[in-house]
C-alpha cells in the first residue's frame, strides 16, 4: 500500500514537470530541481526559493501538489507506518518554510493541516502529527494564520495520549503568549486568549481542562495575565471533580519553591549575574587587611560591607515568600471561598491525607491574610491536633497562620488548650514540648488577647526544664509577652519596662482597634519651624542615633549608648511619666484610665529595676518575700513620685508633652526632615529598651537569651513588612540540634564532596598552568625555548659585575688566585 | 521647607469652601482628601491601614447601631440612639440577606463587652466582610461619647490601588477646624508611609460635588 501511495505522488509530480517542460527555458531549472528532488534535497531548494520566490513558483507548486495528493491520502488511510511518511513530513517542513511567500497556498496549506488534524488526529502517527503541528506552530509565528483557530485545535488535540505532543503545545501556547505580551503588546488578543482558555477550563474532559489550567498558571506566574479574573478562574478549579486538578490550583495559591524562581524569572538571572560580580563580605576584609589603611579604604569598606548586609537581607526577604500573596489578594470574595473550601473539607468524602494537608493550608493562609470568621475551623482542627499524628508540625503551622487579631479570643484559648494538653506536658516526648510551646508562641504572637494569666505562667515555669530546647522555647514565649502584654507574667518574668508603646500595633484588644489622637513622637519637634534651642538639640539627638545605627554591634558604643541612657534616657524618662499624670487629668476619661494604668505600671518597674539584683539572686521567692517587696514597692511609689514632682517644678514647668505632639501634628504639615528626626528619636528609644533589658537580664545572662531577643525582633519587623504569617521554621525551632545519626552524617559528606570545588573559598581554576609559578614553568619548557632567556639574563650585568668576573678571570688565566 | 505650605492649604480650602458656597447643594458636601502615592508595589510591600482620632468630627451624620446588653439597651433608648439586643441578632437567623441589609442601612456598629465574642456566631461573617465588624464599648463609657468617637476617627487603608480617599470634614466647618483636620490626617497619613514624603506623588482636597484642589 505504501508503495503504492508513493508510486501514486511520483507519477503526480511527472505530471507536473511535463507542464513544465513546455516551456524550454525553464527546462534547465527543471532538470536541478528534479535532481534535487530526487535527492530530496529540500533544505537546498528551500534556500534557493527563498531568495527569488517569484521565479522559483513552479518547484514550489510542485512540493505543494504532492502534498495536497498526499493528504487527500491520508484522509483516507491516516494510519501509515513512519518511513512512509517520511517524504511527506520534509515536505511540509519545506512548505511551512516558504509559505509566507505565497499567502494564497499557505493558506490552502494550513486549512488542509487543520482539517486532517481535526478530523483524523488521534489516528495519525505521532511523529507526522508532531510535524504538522510544528508547521503550524512556524506559520503562526509569521503571522499566517488566525491564532485563536490554531489554539482550538491545540485544545483538541490535547486529548490525544500523547505525552510529547502535550508537552510540546503547552510550550508552544505559553511561547505564543509571551510573544503577543512582549512583542506585540497586543492587549485585545490577550484577552480574546485568555476567554478561549477560560472557556477550555471549563471543559467536560478533564486533559483539556488542565491544560487550559496549566496555560493560565504559567500565564499568571510570568505576568502575562497577573489580574483578578485569571486568579479567580484558578481559584475555582480547586473545586474541580478531579483531584489532580484541584491540587494544581491550591499548589498555585500556596506557592511552592518553583514557583518563586519562575516568578522572578527574568530578574533573577540578572541578580545571580551581579552577584557573581560582587566579592563577599570574607574577600572584602581580607583585603583589607592586607594593605595600608586609609580613611579613604576604610570608608569604602564600611559602604561595601552595607551594601553586602543589604543584598542578603533583600534575597532572604524574597525567598521567605510563603505563599502566592497577590493570588490570594485578588479573590473576588475570599469569605465565601474559604467557607466553601472548608466545606469541602468537613463534607464525608475521604481525600487522600495530602490533599486534606492541601486544603486545610489554602484555607489557613486565606482566613489569615483576609482576616476571615471561619469559626468551626479552629475547631476542626482539634482533632489532628495530637503529638502521634502525621505532618503535626504542619498542622499546628496551619492552626498558626489561621490566627489573627479578629477570631474571638475563647474560640483561640480552646484551641491554645487543646495543644497545651496535647503536646505541654511531661509525659511527651521533649520534641512534641517544644513544638507545642513554639506552636503557642506563634499563636499568641498573632493574637495575643487570647491568652490567659494562668495558662502563660504554667507554660512559663518550663523556662527551667532539664531539657534545653524545651526551656529556650519557653523563654522566647516569655520574651513575647514582654514585648507585647508583661502584665500576664509572672513578675520575676516581667522585666523591665521598654520605654516603646508600640505604635504599629492595630487593635488594643478584641474589637478594640488602636486609634491614634496625634503623631506619636511628635513630641520631640519644635513647635516653630525655624530652631530655637530644641531644635539644635533634636539634631545632636539625630547625629547620636545615627551613630547608633550603624554600628550596633561594637562594644564602643556600648558605653556609648549607657552614658546616654544615663545621661538623657533617665531624666527624659522621668519627665515623660511625670508629665503624663497633668494630661491625663485634662483628659477624657478613657484616656485617664489608661494612663493611670500606665504609670502604675511605669512606677511598678521603676521600682522593679532597684529590686531586681535581689530578686535575681535568689530566683524562688517566697510569698512573703513578695509581699515585702510589694510593702518596699509602694514605699519607694512615694518617693518616685516626690522626686518626680520636684522634677517637674525645676525642669519642664511648661506644656506636657502629649499636648505639644497634638498641636505639633495638627498645627503645621511635618517636613520629611522632622519625620526623620521622629524616626531617630523612636529608633533610640527602642535601642535604650533593648539595651536595659540586656543588662537587666543580668549576669546569668548567656547568648542564648540574647538570641532569643534578637530574633524576636527580628520576627516582629518580618510580620510588618511581609505577609506576616508564620514559617514552618518557627515551629521546628529547635535551639539545640538534633544528634545526626550517621546515614544523615554520611550523607552530608557525599553532598559535599560533590561540590568540593565550591565549598572552601573561591573555585578553584582549572587550567594548564594552575598551581604553578612562572619559574617552575619554566623549568618544564623546552630549553631552546628558555634559551635565550638564559642568555639574556648573563648580559644584564651590572658594568660592576661585569668588571669583577673579568678581572677574575684574567686572573685565572694568569695563574693566580681570582679575589 | 515644608512641603505643603500653610498658605496654599489655607487657599485650597477656601476655594473649596467658596465653591460650596456659590453652588449650594441640598445636602451636606463632605470634604475629603485624596491622596496618590509612588514608589510603592502593592503586591510586595504589606498594606498600610492606620486610623486616627480628628479634633472635629468630619462626618456627623453617620448612622451608629448599638448592639448592647440590658446596660446599653436602657442607655440607648434614653439617648434615641439605634440599638439592636442579642435577641434581635439572632432572629436574623444567620440568614445573609438580612445581615447584608443590615449592614448597609449604618455606617458603623458598636457593641457591649459582654455580646462582642458571640457577634462572630450569632451573625457569622457578614458583618466583617462588609468591614464593619463592631468595637466594644464598656459600660464605663457613655454611648454617645463612644459614637462620636467612631465618628471623629478616620481610616486610612490601602487596598489594591495607588490611591485613596478619606472623609476628612464637611463644608459646615470654619477654615480653622478644616486645616486642623486636614493637617494632622496628611501628617499621620504621610507617617505611615515607609519612605513619609517620599511616596507621596499627590494631594487633593475636593468637596463632595466640588472641583478638587491640588494642594501638593
Amino acid at each position: 500500500m505504501g508503495k503504492m501511495s508513493k508510486t501514486g505522488g511520483k507519477n503526480d509530480r511527472k505530471g507536473g514537470k511535463g507542464a513544465k517542460n513546455a516551456i524550454p527555458e525553464r527546462a534547465n531549472s527543471g532538470k536541478t530541481s528534479r535532481f534535487t528532488m530526487s535527492e530530496r534535497n529540500l533544505g537546498l531548494m528551500q534556500e534557493i526559493i527563498r531568495k527569488d520566490p517569484e521565479s522559483y513558483k513552479e518547484e514550489f507548486m510542485e512540493q505543494f501538489n504532492y502534498f495536497v495528493q498526499t493528504m487527500k491520502l491520508l484522509h483516507l488511510q491516516p494510519e501509515q507506518s513512519r518511513t512512509e511518511m517520511q517524504s511527506l513530513q520534509e515536505s511540509v517542513l519545506f512548505l511551512s518554510g516558504l509559505a509566507k511567500h505565497y499567502p494564497k497556498e499557505a493558506k490552502q496549506f494550513s486549512d488542509s493541516l487543520f482539517e486532517l488534524l481535526r478530523e483524523q488526529g488521534s489516528g495519525l502517527d505521532a511523529d507526522v502529527r508532531m510535524s504538522f503541528c510544528k508547521a503550524l506552530v512556524l506559520l503562526r509565528n509569521q503571522d499566517m494564520l488566525d491564532q485563536i483557530v490554531l489554539l482550538e485545535t491545540f485544545f483538541e488535540l490535547v486529548k490525544v495520549e500523547d505525552k510529547v505532543l502535550r508537552k510540546f503545545l503547552l510550550a508552544s501556547i505559553s511561547a505564543h503568549l509571551k510573544r503577543v505580551y512582549h512583542k506585540k503588546k497586543d492587549v485585545k488578543m490577550l484577552g480574546k486568549i485568555q476567554n478561549l482558555c477560560f472557556s477550555k477550563m471549563k471543559d467536560s474532559r478533564s486533559i483539556v481542562a488542565r491544560c487550559a489550567q496549566l496555560v493560565c498558571i504559567d500565564a499568571f506566574r510570568r505576568k502575562f495575565w497577573r489580574d483578578e479574573r485569571t486568579a479567580n478562574v484558578i481559584a475555582e478549579a480547586c473545586f474541580h471533580k478531579v483531584p489532580k486538578i484541584q491540587v494544581t490550583s491550591m499548589k498555585f495559591f500556596l506557592g511552592s519553591e518553583n514557583d518563586n524562581g519562575e516568578q522572578e524569572g527574568d530578574d533573577s538571572d540578572i541578580d545571580s549575574e551581579a552577584e557573581d560580580n560582587t566579592k563577599t563580605l570574607k574577600e572584602v576584609m581580607t583585603s583589607f587587611r592586607n594593605v595600608k589603611k586609609t580613611r579613604k579604604r576604610a570608608k569604602n569598606v564600611e559602604r561595601a560591607k552595607k551594601m553586602i548586609s543589604k543584598k542578603k537581607k533583600q534575597k532572604k526577604e524574597g525567598r521567605s515568600k510563603e505563599c502566592n500573596l497577590m493570588a490570594i489578594q485578588s479573590l473576588y470574595d475570599p469569605q465565601e471561598f474559604a467557607d466553601k473550601l472548608f466545606g469541602a473539607l468537613e463534607s464525608k468524602k475521604m481525600d487522600k491525607f495530602e490533599m486534606r494537608l492541601f486544603k486545610i493550608a489554602l484555607c489557613a493562609r486565606i482566613i489569615g491574610i483576609h482576616r476571615l470568621h471561619t469559626l468551626s475551623f479552629y475547631s476542626y482542627l482539634h482533632r489532628f491536633l495530637q503529638p502521634k499524628q502525621r505532618d503535626v508540625t504542619k498542622i499546628l503551622l496551619y492552626a498558626a497562620q489561621a490566627c489573627h487579631e479578629m477570631v474571638p479570643p475563647d474560640t483561640i484559648e480552646q484551641l491554645i488548650r487543646v495543644i497545651a494538653n496535647n503536646f505541654v506536658t511531661d509525659r511527651n516526648s521533649p520534641e512534641a514540648m517544644t513544638v507545642g510551646i513554639n506552636a503557642i508562641r506563634e499563636i499568641l504572637s498573632n493574637c495575643p488577647f487570647a491568652a490567659t494569666e494562668e495558662l502563660l505562667r504554667d507554660l512559663s515555669e518550663y523556662k527551667t526544664y532539664k531539657n534545653k530546647n524545651v526551656s529556650m522555647a519557653a523563654r522566647s514565649l516569655i520574651t513575647l509577652f514582654r514585648a507585647v502584654n508583661p502584665k500576664l507574667l509572672a513578675r520575676r518574668d516581667r522585666g523591665k519596662p521598654q520605654e516603646k508603646d508600640d505604635e504599629e500595633k492595630e487593635y488594643n484588644g478584641f474589637a478594640r482597634p488602636k486609634v491614634h489622637d496625634f503623631i506619636s513622637g511628635a513630641e520631640i519637634l519644635d513647635e516653630d519651624d525655624d530652631g530655637g534651642e530644641q531644635g539644635h538639640l533634636s539634631d545632636n539627638e539625630e547625629e547620636e542615633s545615627d551613630l547608633d545605627v550603624s554600628d550596633i554591634d561594637t562594644d564602643e558604643v556600648d558605653t556609648e549608648e549607657e552614658e546616654e541612657d544615663d545621661d538623657e534616657g533617665a531624666p527624659v524618662a522621668k519627665k515623660r511619666k511625670v508629665e503624663q499624670k497633668p494630661a491625663a487629668n485634662d483628659d477624657e476619661e478613657d484616656d485617664d484610665e489608661s494612663d493611670v494604668d500606665d504609670e502604675e505600671e511605669d512606677v511598678d518597674d521603676e521600682e522593679l529595676e532597684d529590686v531586681d539584683d535581689e530578686e535575681e539572686e535568689d530566683v524562688e521567692v517566697d510569698d512573703e518575700e513578695d509581699e515585702e517587696a510589694e510593702d518596699e514597692e509602694e514605699e519607694e511609689d512615694v518617693t518616685v513620685n516626690s522626686e518626680s514632682a520636684t522634677d517637674v517644678v525645676v525642669v519642664t514647668p511648661e506644656v506636657d508633652q502629649k499636648k505639644k505632639a497634638t498641636k505639633n501634628s495638627m498645627d503645621r504639615i511635618l517636613t520629611q526632615e522632622d519625620f526623620k528626626n521622629i524616626r531617630a528619636y523612636q529608633l533610640k528609644k527602642q535601642l535604650i529598651g533593648e539595651k536595659r533589658l540586656k543588662k537587666q537580664m543580668g549576669k546569668g545572662r548567656s547568648n542564648a537569651d540574647e538570641q532569643i531577643v534578637e530574633d524576636m525582633a527580628e520576627k516582629l519587623e518580618m510580620k510588618r513588612s511581609t505577609d506576616g504569617l508564620a514559617r514552618l521554621s518557627d515551629i521546628e525551632h529547635f535551639y539545640k540540634k538534633k544528634r545526626q545519626t550517621k546515614e544523615e552524617r554520611m550523607a552530608d559528606i557525599t553532598a559535599g564532596r560533590a561540590d568540593e570545588d565550591y565549598k572552601f573559598g573561591r573555585p578553584k581554576k582549572n587550567g594548564p598552568h594552575v598551581g604553578r609559578t612562572n619559574e617552575q614553568n619554566s623549568k618544564k619548557k623546552v630549553f631552546a625555548m628558555v634559551k635565550n632567556k638564559v642568555r639574556g639574563r648573563n648580559r644584564q650585568r651590572s658594568f660592576r659585575d661585569q668588571q669583577k668576573s673579568l678581572r677574575n678571570y684574567l686572573m685565572r688565566q694568569s695563574g693566580r688566585k681570582p679575589q | 521647607m515644608s512641603k505643603v505650605s500653610r498658605e496654599s492649604l489655607n487657599e485650597a480650602i477656601a476655594e473649596v469652601l467658596k465653591g460650596s458656597s456659590e453652588k449650594p447643594r441640598k445636602f451636606r458636601e463632605t470634604i475629603e482628601l485624596q491622596i496618590g502615592l509612588k514608589n510603592y508595589d502593592p503586591q510586595k510591600d504589606k498594606r498600610f491601614s492606620g486610623s486616627i482620632r480628628l479634633k472635629h468630627i468630619p462626618r456627623p451624620s453617620m448612622k451608629v447601631c448599638v448592639f448592647g446588653d440590658q446596660h446599653h439597651l436602657d442607655e440607648a433608648a434614653a439617648g434615641n440612639i439605634p440599638a439592636m439586643s442579642a435577641d434581635d441578632l439572632k432572629k436574623l437567623n444567620k440568614q445573609k440577606k438580612l445581615i447584608k441589609k443590615l449592614a448597609k442601612s449604618y455606617d458603623a456598629f458598636i457593641a457591649s463587652e459582654s455580646l462582642i465574642k458571640q457577634i462572630p456566631r450569632i451573625l457569622g461573617p457578614g458583618l466583617n466582610k462588609a468591614g464593619k465588624f463592631p468595637s466594644v464599648v464598656t459600660h464605663g463609657e457613655s454611648l454617645q461619647s463612644k459614637s462620636d468617637e467612631i465618628r471623629a476617627t478616620v481610616k486610612f487603608q490601602m487596598k489594591k490601588v495607588l490611591c485613596l480617599s478619606v472623609a476628612v470634614g464637611h463644608v459646615g466647618l470654619t477654615q480653622e477646624e478644616l486645616v486642623s483636620n486636614i493637617s494632622l490626617s496628611i501628617n499621620f497619613l504621610v507617617s505611615l508611609l515607609k519612605k513619609n514624603w517620599q511616596n507621596v506623588r499627590s494631594l487633593n482636597i475636593k468637596s463632595t460635588m466640588g472641583k478638587p484642589q491640588r494642594v501638593y
